[in-house]
């Protein structure tokens, strides 16, 4: 029964998802199956967490629960009658033995992610960051209460970070009518999949061989901070790998903007960035970054008129998520300094050693194997190739972040290196697929291009 | 051009992964201590499973059998308007894991925590409820609570004690052995 209860939770979430996805892709963007469940169930996680936090405001319980389970279907009927009622769901079987070894060692990767999720407990911040509100929005009729904002005894929750994961934990809760630790991991998990899924469609939409699609796996599967231990892994139940799924999607959605200059593309990658900021509050900065890169493209395309599509869901989410703190009045306090000028100079001096603290960090082969090596090599073969748009969108998507993230601790108020060496390893992780996507569109496998009309056709939508 | 680059990166790769297995390289440790670096650790780290699966895993230094479910029953004894003080020996990790633990599993009570210094440093009241609202109940973590408070007192495994306050005093106070 429990499992029947969480497959309905799922298929709402898909189903919502769906919709958004039919409603947003280009009709006549050739769309995977695989790449199609993986973006409606980001889009549909984005919609339902949204949903409770806006609807909760008005009704809890099971009406709340009734309401939102009724929206996602009829966003799935509104996705389906904008593509004519037509759901064209045509799946292409691995084709050939190397086909079938990848999906074995992506099902093994899986099922080991799923292993060691089972063997541990989630870490500190996942359970008292995230998965605590999860718990109190399910014990509240779906809704946090807005006393737990202000309350003077739970300012270590962080009650300002934002509520993807906790209300799409939430969800769960409500179907399966408990609150479930372990639960809270596989939603995660389900999340790890979405990227191994993101990135196989991506490599099947922007690789040069098949072979390609084995560094991606290989990557993960050697970087032990993903997936077997350290903070923010697919075990912790931290919010930094659903973040890297939503920034994995949105980069890919770009990625293709850039390289077919569909605009009808901006709208779906308008709404995949624009859920960054209400996934984690580093979700800003990344949202911040692919806004500048795609302005960069809409203004060399003159899309003016929808230059506004990208922009609006995420400033949306970060102005409505500002505005409800103001009146929440959350009781915890700041980490980081003022951002003037005059903080700068102050703490300029701190510049040369974070630097190498991050350099010391990237080249950590305990963590993280060799994907940034591979990282380094693949964007210096990418610029040199001179490989169309991708030699830009993906090496600026990796290391953009990477450098922004490592500037903030100049504003940090607390001893900035302990702080860097608790907290860096796990922003590493919101680029880390897109870095593996990086190496393996870089990686120089002979002469032979795959047939692309016979790979996206059969399984496309 | 493209052979070049190819030749160039394959040449680093060989040159770092020959320095990475040298005796007392990076790859050579990292073989060497990988199982016990991530498969061993993770395996001591098993986790109770089950709906308190963290929770539980949090709570072991209670040393009592399922923890999250005794201490919720415990909780459930208190209403949930009232207030409660966490009072423990120290701020070393493990008195602020279960501290956040027990707030965790209390909810909607507000839990307020004090610790107590001792010699070595001195005692803080980090969370405490608003003033003026009422705390009608204290929590003793690794500390034997005074003899006017242990009548009323019940114990949730060795070092646990959840006890009503019968009057309310300065929090140091609550400190002394």
């Amino acid at each position: 029964m429990e499992i029947i209860l969480f497959a309905v939770a799922l298929l709402l979430i898909v189903a919502a998802g769906c919709g958004i996805a039919l409603i947003a892709l280009p009709r006549h963007r050739s769309t995977g199956i695989i790449e199609l469940l993986c973006l409606s169930f980001l889009l549909g996680a984005g919609f339902v967490s949204l949903a409770s936090f806006i609807f909760g405001f008005l009704i809890a319980g099971s009406g709340l629960r009734l309401t939102i389970a009724a929206c996602c279907l009829g966003l799935f009927a509104l996705g389906l009658r904008a593509r004519s009622w037509r759901f064209d769901w045509r799946f292409a079987p691995p084709d050939g033995i190397s086909d079938w070894a990848l999906l074995c060692l992506s099902i093994l990767l899986v099922g080991l992610a799923a292993w060691v999720s089972s063997l541990r407990a989630m870490g500190w911040d996942g359970l008292f960051n995230w998965e605590l509100k999860a718990r109190i929005a399910f014990l509240n009729g779906g809704a946090i209460p807005l006393g737990f904002y202000s309350d003077p005894t739970r300012p270590w929750t962080h009650p300002e970070y934002p509520l993807l994961l906790p209300l799409s934990e939430t969800w769960l809760y409500e179907w399966l009518g408990r609150a479930d630790q372990e639960m809270a991991q596989l939603l995660i998990l389900i999340c790890f999949v979405a990227v191994l899924g993101m990135l196989h469609a991506s490599l099947s939409r922007f690789g040069d061989h098949r072979a390609q699609a084995w560094a991606p796996p290989a990557m993960m599967l050697l970087a032990p901070q993903l997936i077997f231990s350290g903070q923010g892994g697919v075990s912790s139940g931290y919010a930094d790998f659903p973040l890297a799924a939503f920034y994995l999607a949105a980069v890919v959605i770009l990625l293709e903007y850039y390289e077919k200059g569909d605009a009808g593309l901006l709208l779906p990658f308008g709404l995949l960035a624009g859920m960054l900021p209400w996934v984690k509050r580093e979700g800003a900065i990344l949202w911040s970054c692919l806004i500048a890169m795609a302005m960069i493209k809409i203004f060399q395309r003159r899309d003016w008129r929808r230059a506004a599509l990208p922009v609006a869901p995420g400033l949306a989410v970060l102005i409505g998520w500002r505005i409800f703190l103001m009146i929440a009045k959350p009781s915890s306090g700041e980490e980081f300094l003022p951002v003037t000028p005059s903080t700068l100079r102050t703490n300029l001096w701190r510049a040369p050693l974070i630097a190498w603290a991050v350099i010391h960090e990237l080249l950590n082969w305990r963590r993280w194997g060799p994907l940034w090596i591979a990282v380094a090599a693949a964007a210096i073969f990418l610029i040199a190739k001179r490989r169309r748009e991708r030699r830009v969108v993906l090496p600026v998507a990796v290391f953009l972040p990477i450098a922004l993230y490592a500037g903030a601790y100049i504003f940090t108020g607390w001893d900035f290196l302990p702080h860097l060496n608790n907290s860096y390893p796990r922003l590493l992780i919101h680029v880390s697929p897109v870095a593996a996507l990086t190496v393996a569109v870089a990686a120089p496998i002979g002469r032979a291009r795959k047939d692309k009309s016979d790979r996206s056709t059969p399984e496309a939508i | 051009m493209k052979n070049r680059i190819i030749a160039i990166i394959a040449v680093c790769l060989l040159v770092a992964t020959a320095l990475s297995l040298w005796p007392g390289g990076t790859l050579r440790l990292l073989l060497t201590n990988r199982f016990e670096s991530v498969l061993a650790r993770t395996l001591r780290l098993k986790s109770p499973g089950g709906v308190y699966d963290t929770t539980d895993h949090f709570l072991k230094p209670l040393q009592i059998p399922r923890p999250s479910e005794t201490l919720v029953k415990a909780l459930e004894e208190i209403p949930p308007t009232d207030a409660v003080i966490f009072i423990t020996a120290g701020d070393d990790e493990e008195s602020e894991l279960i501290y956040r633990t027990v707030s965790y599993l209390g909810w909607p009570r507000r839990i307020g925590e004090v610790r107590c210094g001792g010699t070595r440093a001195p005692t803080e009241a980090p969370f405490l409820p608003a003033p003026g609202e009422p705390v009608k109940w204290l929590m003793f973590y690794r500390i034997v609570p005074s003899p006017d408070l242990t009548q009323a007192a019940k114990k949730i495994g060795p070092r646990l004690t959840l006890s009503p306050a019968s009057e309310l005093k300065e929090w140091k106070s609550y400190c002394s052995r």
